[in-house]
């Protein structure tokens, strides 16, 4: 315990609050974990342990129930002390998990069931719990977030969304109210004083990002004054040190961890303000004016489809010449000839509605894999400047990055992490390797009732939506609820159409409608009801069944899409059969979509030619085969994205060891 | 991936104040047509170069600015070669990781731990990681070279030059004087057991002076020396010399100076010794000096001389040519090549003028090739000589020397992030390269032949040799003279035989006289001196046969050669002694040997054979087997093919007759062409035995399964 403590001290000397150092994993190390770490955590039978320890709180249940709220606040009270002296030490948790389930059943009418117990003591283990979905993981992460509250660290817990951030708080609020605790939520609209008002909380509800975001501010507040050491020297000097916002990185609680540790960790965050140094508008046109001027094959080379210009020897000498007695970037040789190679590829590569659209007088983005508008997203080096430029846009500032994290760093940085999720096993090497936690599989409460009704892959589009409202329309007869996912608004949008045509009354869910989200989720579990929701939308939502359902059948699920990986369609399944209710899903999908088009085109070509001219979807045991190339190539590819990531930044971070850290 | 002219971790940089570190010297120096500046840290005695611009942006560093400042100021001062923000960026990181920088900010304390760990195991490694050249720093003798300063300073001067320059003359005009005294048996003497244990007793001390050379060298130059080691350089430790402060020295010769100064000693050193023996007795201090100047005077510089390994050689040829770095920057250009015009990374050219890249382009493949060429053979030796640990010690040379660097690029083109979107294309194009090689080396035939030597030999028929002793009375046939089959060569007359013939024909008279008196008495007495009579007959025709056989004749058509002939008459000569020889035109043939390794390929793999005689280098024969000895031999058929007699083959010391060879071997007979006509008896025979064509890596194989038979009886 001696060591922790130490460990747990040794922030001091950098940082202005408790939190972890970094540490650079070796390549060997990593490779290995991520390879075996899964295996290994499967081997451990963790489970088997954990189902014993639930007794233990079990048998601390009486000594509760007798109290009233007034007296299972003071036994709260009194946990605090020896849980701050010895940590979560296992007759301490036991107690405080009994008091949580107590003061639940009490305010919500809720009791833990033990596997939600046994998760929420992984995750004071420090470890993931794997909870199928509909196990109910808001009410895990409860014994866990309150047992670290009344140890004295401030729990963060993570979510991938506001309102889900808000509901929880709001849900659960009465019962950290009964125990003493304060409960703060971190919103996207929040201002500083109120965002440090809810970080003071015991315990913060917030999107990961936010919480990034705020560490990344206090980081750009501290400027070189990082250590608790600086700063207090600091203040003794008398210099004002400004308020920070956190109070360190002690004890996050992931949920959904897999896609909030896994997918989102490709691009790091990034804080970016004005250009210190602003180059002219005017600029932007003279370096169209000379791209313009520059002959093709002779000044410049433009190389294949990576849009990369290249001016040569010839054109290198008579831009200088062009822009002879010009100041400014025009005096520096790399200065000018980048500029004028972004301005050859703005003017003969990026192509208005294949490369980006024009939308209220904004140059927009166009994702060159989804084919969606990448909304925020600007190009770098100028080269969006030009373009505005080019299509007589307002030129927007060039952004200088001023502090920046990646989200495997950020949460290697807390001193305890853990967190949930339904599915997370398959990347639990991964997660391992990069975060140093194990996972653990909580079995099920009830066994599931949940059943497939199979895959169907069809050639071409419109053979799949025809499929899909056959299928929504044969739900709406047997009196059952609907539920269809889809990956882009454009197609909830789409498919919102043909079911009008069809006259089928429906609601969609997507980004456009996120604030009657509440009340969409609410209704979507009644007899009858089709619910056309983005994979966004899907997330964290308990989808409640209306009277008779159940009889009916429960909740079916429809996927009219593969998505990137298998995880997040077992997550969207997951919104029916929930906690041993019954329920129903199926897919249907078409080889035009979009992931077997890219991740799989040979496979999809050839099954294309298969099905030329037949209306019958592909046999099941060719639709899972390319379900599954195309997936675990599209895995691949995140992965080395996420590794390069990594990998970038600790390059950076070695060379940059003598500068301001991030 | 292109550089941008913004770097995206600027925020953490540009607000930075940086200064060199104060302790930091700063030389400037010319290298033929550019001026570079050479950073000296005190400290740590290492030493760091940098270009003008570069400088010019150090040179701003004054804890003041802060980097965005100056960078700025960079820009509008150097405008075309402004550097970008990224070469800024990785210039502050390289002058950190140098222990050069200091800013305004707390050293990250943890950070400068870590490169200190990081530092001290890539110089441990560096000392341990290769076991066929560890090296061991024993001393600092910075405070001792101080001392002695003084005196040796005096070597420095003109006339320490002079005196120098006057030893060596002295020394080459004796070993003119001397030369074949010294030259002959050269080799004996270098093999020899006695002359081993002399070269390991003189080596070291040498290599020592040799390094205290150079030491004062830098001394003198107004460096500091704080490391003198050992390095075991395959087992055979040789002291070493941190001489790197001399890079600072600002003016060229001076850094020529000390890079030389070891040889130069060496060959004082040898000059002394070769004016010693002349004065000296022979005896154990006599070869004790002979191996001296045989070693500091011709073993250490050619061994040093070599620029294609990193000794003397390299650093004198780098300062002379002022590319200072050459070995690295030849293989940092070798490296942008292929990721340039191999890889399609349009990175930029590393900053080299046209002299410089010529230089470049021819360095790293030589010093490559050379490289493993000398790994390989230096593997080959210690796994032969001791054969367990040696074998693993050679397997760990060669993982170090080669499986590293292949590791490495194999890495590199697997993981590196920049050759994303052209992995494909890099990964083909190096494919493409082994392949290539490997094809080369498995598919490609290549001329197999094997060499091999031996003498000019005659046929039993040309010999004229004496039948019986006797006393040569006459040379009938002058040397030169053409004969036929049956003429008279040689005469000779044995006064003893003429002498037992004649009392064998009276005996035998006599006894027939007998035989008629008897004949008619005694049958049986008769009976006996019939026998007796025909007893003495048969000795008499013996006696006649060895008469007839003192006429030497010829016994084929050709012309008579005999060395001694005016010596012949009056001497005795004994039965089988040659006195001459007659030559025809098919009389020559070459008795050549062959190894043991080579006999399969000469008994079963012969397409055809070149023959050339020592004496006519530039013709060559082509000729055949004519007859094969099928047991193989330990004896060689002349001394001439011994090592001692110049030729190839080892004779065991221990043999008298030194035709014993260590190695059995194989005689073959050739027959020479009549266009040999001047083949003389005797000498030597080159013959290349042409096996027709087959693939590099079947010849290796062979060579190796046969290295492996011998060395380890494997």
């Amino acid at each position: 315990m001696a060591r922790t403590a130490d460990r747990d001290e040794a922030w001091r000397s950098r940082s202005p609050y408790a939190e972890r150092g970094d540490v650079k994993i070796a390549p060997l190390d990593f490779a290995l974990t991520r390879t075996f770490g899964g295996v290994l955590s499967r081997l451990e039978n963790y489970a088997g342990k954990l189902a014993r320890r639930v007794k233990l709180a079990d048998a601390c249940a009486a000594s509760f129930t007798g109290l009233s709220d007034d007296e299972l606040a003071a036994a709260a009270r009194q946990l605090r002390g020896p849980l701050l002296r010895h940590g979560f030490r296992q007759d301490l948790v036991a107690q405080s998990f009994a008091l949580v389930r107590e003061v639940t059943f009490r305010q919500l009418g809720l009791r833990h069931h033990a596997v939600q117990l046994m998760g929420a003591w992984t995750m004071i283990d420090g470890r993931f719990a794997e909870m199928q979905t509909g196990e109910g993981k808001t009410l895990t992460a409860l014994p866990a977030a309150i047992t670290a509250a009344l140890s004295g660290r401030p729990v963060h817990v993570i979510t991938v969304n506001d309102y889900l951030a808000a509901r929880d708080a709001e849900e659960l609020g009465p019962i950290y109210r009964a125990l003493g605790l304060t409960v703060g939520v971190i919103q996207h609209d929040d201002e500083p004083e109120q965002r440090r008002a809810a970080y003071a909380c015991d315990v913060t509800y917030g999107v990961n990002k936010e919480i990034a975001f705020d560490y990344l501010r206090d980081g750009l507040k501290l400027g070189n004054r990082r250590s608790h050491a600086s700063r207090m020297a600091g203040k003794l000097g008398g210099i004002d040190m400004p308020p920070l916002l956190l109070r360190g990185l002690n004890f996050a609680i992931v949920d959904e961890a897999d896609s909030i540790l896994i997918d989102e960790a490709r691009t790091p965050l990034i804080i970016a303000g004005a250009d210190d140094n602003p180059l002219p508008n005017a600029v932007f046109a003279q370096a169209l004016g000379f791209a313009e001027k520059l002959k093709p094959k002779i000044d410049f080379l433009i190389s294949g489809n990576a849009g990369h210009a290249e001016l040569t020897a010839a054109g290198s000498a008579s831009l200088k010449t062009l822009c002879q007695g010009l100041s400014g970037p025009w005096e520096a040789r790399r200065a000018r000839e980048e500029l004028v190679n972004y301005g050859l590829a703005a003017l003969h590569h990026y192509k208005i509605d294949q490369h980006y659209v024009v939308v209220d007088g904004k140059v927009e983005i166009i994702d060159e894999f989804t084919g969606r508008i990448a909304e925020g997203r600007s190009w770098q080096h100028g080269l969006h400047q030009l373009i505005e430029t080019k299509e007589k846009c307002e030129i927007t500032a060039r952004h200088q990055t001023q502090t920046s994290i990646t989200y495997q760093r950020f949460f290697r940085r807390y001193l305890h992490l853990c967190g949930m999720s339904g599915t997370i096993s398959e990347v639990a090497g991964e997660l391992r390797a990069v975060y140093g936690v194990s996972v653990v599989r909580i079995p099920t409460h009830r066994p599931s009732r949940r059943s497939s009704r199979g895959t169907r892959v069809f050639r071409t589009s419109e053979q799949k939506w025809a499929a899909v409202v056959e299928s929504v329309r044969a739900g709406h007869r047997e009196g059952r609820p609907t539920l269809i996912g889809t990956r882009a608004i454009e197609t909830s949008e789409l498919l919102s159409k043909l079911l009008d045509k069809a006259g089928i009354a429906h609601v969609v869910l997507n980004a456009h409608h996120d604030r009657d989200e509440a009340a969409i989720i609410a209704e979507a579990g009644r007899a009858g009801r089709v619910t056309v929701a983005t994979n966004m939308a899907g997330r964290g939502t308990d989808i409640k069944l209306g009277p008779g359902v159940e009889v009916a059948g429960g909740l079916h699920v429809m996927l009219t899409e593969f998505h990137e990986s298998a995880r997040i369609d077992r997550q969207l399944i997951g919104r029916g059969g929930r906690q041993g209710q019954p329920g129903t899903y199926e897919v249907i999908a078409a080889l035009d979509d979009e992931l077997p088009s890219i991740f799989a085109p040979a496979l999809t070509g050839l099954l294309e030619r298969m099905l030329a001219g037949k209306e019958a979807p592909l046999p099941k045991a060719l639709a899972h085969i390319l379900q599954r190339s195309a997936q675990s190539r599209a895995q691949r590819l995140q992965y080395r994205i996420r590794q390069q990531t990594l990998r970038l930044q600790d390059q950076r971070d070695s060379m940059l060891a003598f500068a301001r850290p991030d | 991936m292109r550089e941008n002219f913004l770097d995206a971790s600027w925020h953490r940089i540009g607000p930075l104040k940086p200064k060199l570190r104060s302790h930091v010297r700063v030389h400037r120096h010319r290298y033929h047509d550019s001026a570079w500046y050479v950073v000296e840290d005190t400290a740590s005695g290492r030493t760091h170069r940098f270009t003008p611009a570069v400088y010019l942006f150090v040179g701003l560093m004054n804890g003041q600015r802060t980097v965005d400042e100056i960078w700025q100021q960079a820009v509008s001062q150097l405008k075309d070669d402004a550097p970008t923000q990224g070469e800024v960026v990785s210039l502050l990181a390289q002058l950190n990781s140098a222990d050069l920088l200091q800013t305004d900010i707390a050293p990250n304390a943890q950070e400068m731990l870590a490169r200190y760990d990081r530092y001290a195991k890539a110089k441990r490694r560096g000392s341990f990681g290769n076991p066929l050249a560890m090296r061991l720093p024993v001393w600092d003798p910075d405070r001792f070279l101080e001392a002695t300063l003084p005196v040796v300073r005096h070597a420095f001067t003109g006339v320490g030059a002079a005196l120098w320059l006057a030893t060596v003359l002295v020394a080459l005009i004796l070993i003119g004087i001397h030369w074949s005294e010294l030259s002959e048996g050269m080799s004996d003497r270098i093999l020899a057991a006695e002359s081993l244990l002399l070269t390991a007793m003189v080596f070291p001390v040498l290599k020592f002076f040799h390094e205290l050379g150079h030491a004062y060298a830098t001394k003198i130059g107004g460096g500091e020396v704080h490391e003198l080691g050992l390095m075991v350089l395959v087992f055979a430790p040789v002291p070493y010399v941190d001489a790197s402060a001399s890079i600072a020295f600002r003016r060229k010769w001076r850094r020529v100076l000390v890079g030389a100064a070891g040889m130069l000693t060496e060959l004082f050193v040898a000059a002394i010794a070769m004016v010693l023996w002349t004065l000296v007795e022979p005896g154990l201090v006599r070869s004790l000096l002979y191996q001296t100047v045989l070693i500091a005077g011709v073993s250490t510089v050619l061994f040093n001389i070599n620029p294609l390994l990193r000794f003397d050689g390299y650093y004198i040829l780098s300062d002379i040519i002022e590319i200072p770095n050459l070995g690295a920057r030849s293989t940092q250009y070798w490296t942008w090549l292929v990721n340039r015009y191999g890889f399609g990374l349009h990175d930029s050219p590393p900053s080299a003028t046209a002299r410089e890249r010529s230089w470049f382009v021819t360095y790293a493949p030589l010093a490559l090739a050379y490289r493993i060429l000398m790994l390989f053979s230096i593997s080959l030796f210690v796994a032969a000589h001791y054969f367990v640990i040696g074998a693993l010690i050679a397997g760990w040379g060669l993982l170090i020397g080669l499986g590293l660097p292949v590791y490495k690029s194999v890495k590199y083109l697997l993981t590196a992030p920049r050759l994303e979107k052209r992995r494909f294309r890099a990964i083909a194009i190096s494919l493409a390269g082994v392949g290539v090689f490997v094809g080369a080396i498995f598919l490609v035939p290549v001329p197999l032949y094997s060499v091999s030597e031996g003498v000019v030999w005659l046929p039993e028929e040309s010999y004229v040799r004496a039948a019986d002793n006797g006393f040569v009375s006459k040379v009938l046939a002058s040397s030169g003279a053409d004969v036929h089959p049956g003429d008279v060569l040689v005469e000779a007359d044995e006064p003893e035989l003429d002498a037992r013939i004649k009392v064998l024909q009276s005996e035998i008279g006599g006894l027939r006289r007998r035989l008629a008196s008897e004949q008619f008495t005694d049958r049986n007495q008769a009976e006996i001196t019939r026998q007796e009579i025909a007893l003495k007959q048969t000795n008499l025709g013996r006696a006649a046969e060895r008469r007839d056989a003192l006429t030497v004749r010829s016994s084929v058509t050709g012309t008579f050669l005999s060395p001694a002939s005016q010596d012949l008459p009056g001497r005795y000569v004994r039965r089988g002694d040659v006195l001459g020889y007659v030559v025809f035109p098919q009389s020559r043939i070459a008795r050549i040997v062959v190894p043991q390794d080579d006999i399969d390929l000469v008994r079963n793999r012969l397409a055809k054979m070149d023959v050339r005689l020592t004496n006519q280098p530039s013709i060559s024969y082509q000729s055949k087997i004519v007859r094969e000895v099928p047991a193989a031999s330990d004896r060689l058929p002349s001394r001439a093919l011994t090592e001692a007699g110049g030729g190839h083959f080892a004779a065991d010391p221990r043999d008298s007759n030194q035709l014993k060879t260590l190695a059995r071997t194989f005689q073959f007979d050739l027959e020479l062409p009549a266009g040999a006509a001047r083949a003389n008896f005797g000498s030597h025979v080159l013959v290349r035995f042409d096996h027709g064509f087959e693939p590099l890596a079947a010849q290796w194989y062979r060579r190796m399964r046969q290295l492996f038979l011998s060395r380890f009886e494997a």
